[in-house]
């Protein structure tokens, strides 16, 4: 009976070190993250590096979500700067913004050169993503020539000089997504510039058309994205109803009739309820003989 | 002390259960674990348990709030109204109605979470809700009723909880409960008047608002554009629907306790023949609203309401609806017109039939407008278009059903079903004022 005893307590105990060392590799195993980095620059506005993270989990590929990464810029001799951390939000995506100082060449340098980070993450394995780019610079205006309209973007690199061949973007901020103009893409002539017909009389709210022009995800130079607003579209009168009080607000915007009657209404039952459970009390404490 | 006024007290002093009660108690709570291990089963999977999808997104969870909704509108037909109107036959039936009322909003309030993809983010119901919308306007309204319900229960309650406290004076436990319970009720002329008072604003009080969360939960369909719920008639045509359901529920509790406690003395013939009369009056007056909601869309027939009327009439939920019409209102009507019809057992019969109508009239109301909107939505499977409900919908909604009945059965084991002082005091004997006083 004894040895029987012994077998099924080393049989336990064999179970129960089986169970934890099997605990202790599946909190050790980590995932690889999938990182993809891009320098997206709109003039005028931000520069910013763009992180996008993925990993391979049980349903395919899933966003990385709250994850943390380290931005360094990488000096000249190789050294490395912390410039910011950054965490990935619910799509996967973070960003950290380039301050001027950032973006300033060093003596003979002619490229940026930046790396992203994955340290010390308990659900991701370390890594690294560099990105390399030179900075340049999109400009555009709008322009009459024989009463035709026309948008012209000039890029140049950062000491002024017309980049050629480039492939730009052309079209005109909507509310969700915007609306491309002419073909999908013009190409940069020896003079860094594409023109752009504007044929269509197009409606803006108060006449105000705002276009954007763009390099997309180009090797050398990133995104870079200008906008530019010119009153040359027909006049629409603005009907929304965004910041009005109606039956289809927020619950700030509440429309007034709506915050008193109700709530006129609600106190009207509610102080006799109030009214009835304090005449209970009032019951329980009369005297007897009273 | 007189015999009679003793032989009442102890005729109407809450019992334990008999052996029948044990198994009925038994048999609800096995109801309701199975109802519980579904909601499990939905909270850790979401609504993909349910039959639900684009198209019906409510289903019979929907259908029974409403039908708790509706029977909770009779605590104020058979207590507030008929008191206001001078009405005294109604007293012994008073307890069994505000019982039912507060059992069946409860219920309903739990089956609106139950409806909830995700329950835990409830509070931001009340942190992010809208004031324009009816959801909103029922979440009110709810809470009002059910807080005015139990006041309601609570208040005629004192007098015979002191009476009771006395009655029970050899058990320790139930007469410090019962003692507490009365709030040091004598009968004093002061406690009267603060009683006789609260109560004339608690019968006021519970009408409009019992009128408003039905109404309401008519405007929770009403303000959706779509066929067979685009009327404007539908706040009166469901409080309509809404006495028959509660008033059919009230007639089976009355004749089960006066049953299983041997109350013929106090529920008499009579008030089954009187409660027969209300249904039949309430049911010709909701068969009134329903040719009205029915007819004139029938007579337009624009495109979408025709597609909706057809499936209801001679479509796929043709006999649900046939049934529900005829065999919970047409066929009680015309057994009701006669006496045989309003003897107890009879009346029972029809009340039940009744009762199980105004379920499926709730779910004839929800579900085949859900199927046909004015606006298609595109890109769904074809399985889609219909609802079904699915086992564990099933046995969540007979749980709530059971719970209902559960929370009846414990509230009728220790509360007096008819009450006491008042019955007392409308058979005239003064010994009911002396036990009441020290």
């Amino acid at each position: 009976m004894r040895t029987i005893s012994n077998y099924r307590l080393l049989f336990l105990l064999g179970v129960n070190l089986l169970s934890i060392i099997t605990s202790v590799e599946a909190q050790d195993k980590k995932f690889r993250a999938r990182v993809s980095a891009q320098y997206v620059k709109i003039t005028g506005k931000e520069s910013s590096i763009r992180l996008s993270a993925k990993y391979r989990g049980e349903d395919g590929f899933e966003p990385a979500t709250g994850l943390s990464f380290n931005v360094y810029k990488v000096i000249s001799d190789d050294s490395l700067f912390l410039i910011g951390t950054t965490t990935t939000n619910d799509a996967g995506k973070a960003k950290v913004i380039l301050t001027d100082s950032d973006n300033k060449y060093s003596s003979g340098d002619t490229i940026f050169n930046y790396v992203a980070r994955i340290e010390n993450n308990d659900k991701f394995e370390d890594s690294e993503t560099s990105i390399s780019f030179s900075d340049a610079n999109l400009t555009a205006e709008v322009l009459s020539i024989d009463s035709t309209y026309q948008i012209k973007g000039v890029l140049t690199d950062h000491s002024g000089n017309p980049l050629p061949g480039q492939l730009l973007t052309v079209g005109l901020q909507r509310f969700y997504a915007p609306l491309h103009i002419g073909d999908e893409f013009y190409e940069t002539d020896e003079n860094g510039a594409v023109t752009v017909p504007l044929n269509e009389p197009m409606p803006a709210v108060d006449g105000i058309l705002t276009f954007e022009i763009s390099l997309n995800e180009s090797d050398q130079y990133g995104t870079i994205q200008t906008l530019v607003s010119a009153p040359i579209g027909i006049p629409v009168k603005d009907e929304s109803t965004f910041d009005q009080r109606t039956m289809w607000s927020p619950p700030t915007k509440t429309p007034y009739y709506l915050l008193i009657f109700p709530n006129l209404i609600i106190l009207g039952v509610w102080v006799p309820i109030i009214i009835l459970v304090i005449n209970l009390f009032r019951i329980s404490k009369t005297k007897i003989n009273s | 002390m007189n015999n009679s006024y003793t032989k009442l007290v102890s005729d109407l002093a809450p019992r334990k259960f008999s052996w029948k009660g044990n198994v009925w108690v038994v048999f609800l709570a096995i109801i309701v674990l199975v109802g519980l291990y579904s909601y499990i089963q939905q909270l850790r999977q979401g609504l993909v348990v349910t039959g639900m999808r684009d198209y019906a997104l409510w289903g019979i969870y929907i259908s029974n709030f409403v039908f708790f909704v509706a029977v909770s509108l009779v605590g104020s037909l058979i207590t507030a109204i008929l008191r206001l109107s001078g009405v005294h036959w109604s007293t012994p039936l008073t307890r069994i109605a505000e019982i039912i009322a507060v059992a069946a909003i409860i219920m309903a309030g739990i089956t609106i979470i139950v409806d909830m993809g995700r329950p835990d983010r409830m509070l931001n119901l009340f942190l992010h809700g809208r004031l324009q919308s009816p959801i909103i306007w029922d979440v009110i309204v709810i809470s009002t009723y059910l807080a005015i319900s139990l006041l309601f229960l609570y208040y005629p309650l004192l007098p015979d909880f002191s009476i009771l406290k006395k009655h029970f004076q050899e058990n320790k436990y139930l007469n410090r409960w019962y003692g507490r319970l009365s709030l040091n009720w004598t009968g004093s002329k002061r406690q009267m008047n603060i009683y006789s008072r609260s109560i004339k604003i608690l019968s006021v009080l519970i009408i409009p608002v019992a009128f408003a969360i039905h109404t309401v939960t008519a405007w929770l369909f009403e303000t959706t554009y779509r066929p067979g719920w685009d009327s404007t008639n539908f706040g009166p045509y469901f409080v309509a629907g809404a006495f028959v359901a509660g008033s059919g529920a009230v007639v089976i509790v009355m004749y089960v306790l006066r049953k299983a406690y041997k109350l013929e003395d106090y529920i008499t013939d009579h008030h089954f023949d009187l409660m027969g009369k209300i249904l039949v009056m309430l049911c010709l007056l909701y068969l009134y609203f329903n040719i009205n909601e029915y007819l004139m869309p029938t007579y337009k027939s624009t495109e979408e309401e025709a597609v909706h009327l057809r499936s209801l009439f001679t479509g796929e939920y043709a006999w649900l609806f046939w049934t529900a019409i005829i065999g919970g209102l047409v066929l009680p009507v015309i057994v009701l017109l006669f006496r045989w019809g309003r003897k107890p057992l009879p009346l029972f019969i029809v009340s039940l039939a009744v009762v199980l109508g105004a379920w499926w009239k709730r779910y004839v109301i929800v579900i085949p407008t859900l199927s046909h909107p004015f606006l298609p939505i595109q890109g769904v499977p074809q399985s889609w278009h219909r609802y079904q409900p699915t086992w564990m919908e099933w046995s969540i909604t007979m749980a709530t059903l059971a719970l209902a009945l559960l929370i009846i059965t414990f509230l009728v084991r220790f509360l007096p079903i008819v009450p006491i002082q008042e019955t007392a005091e409308e058979r005239q004997w003064p010994d009911s004022i002396q036990t009441t006083r020290p």
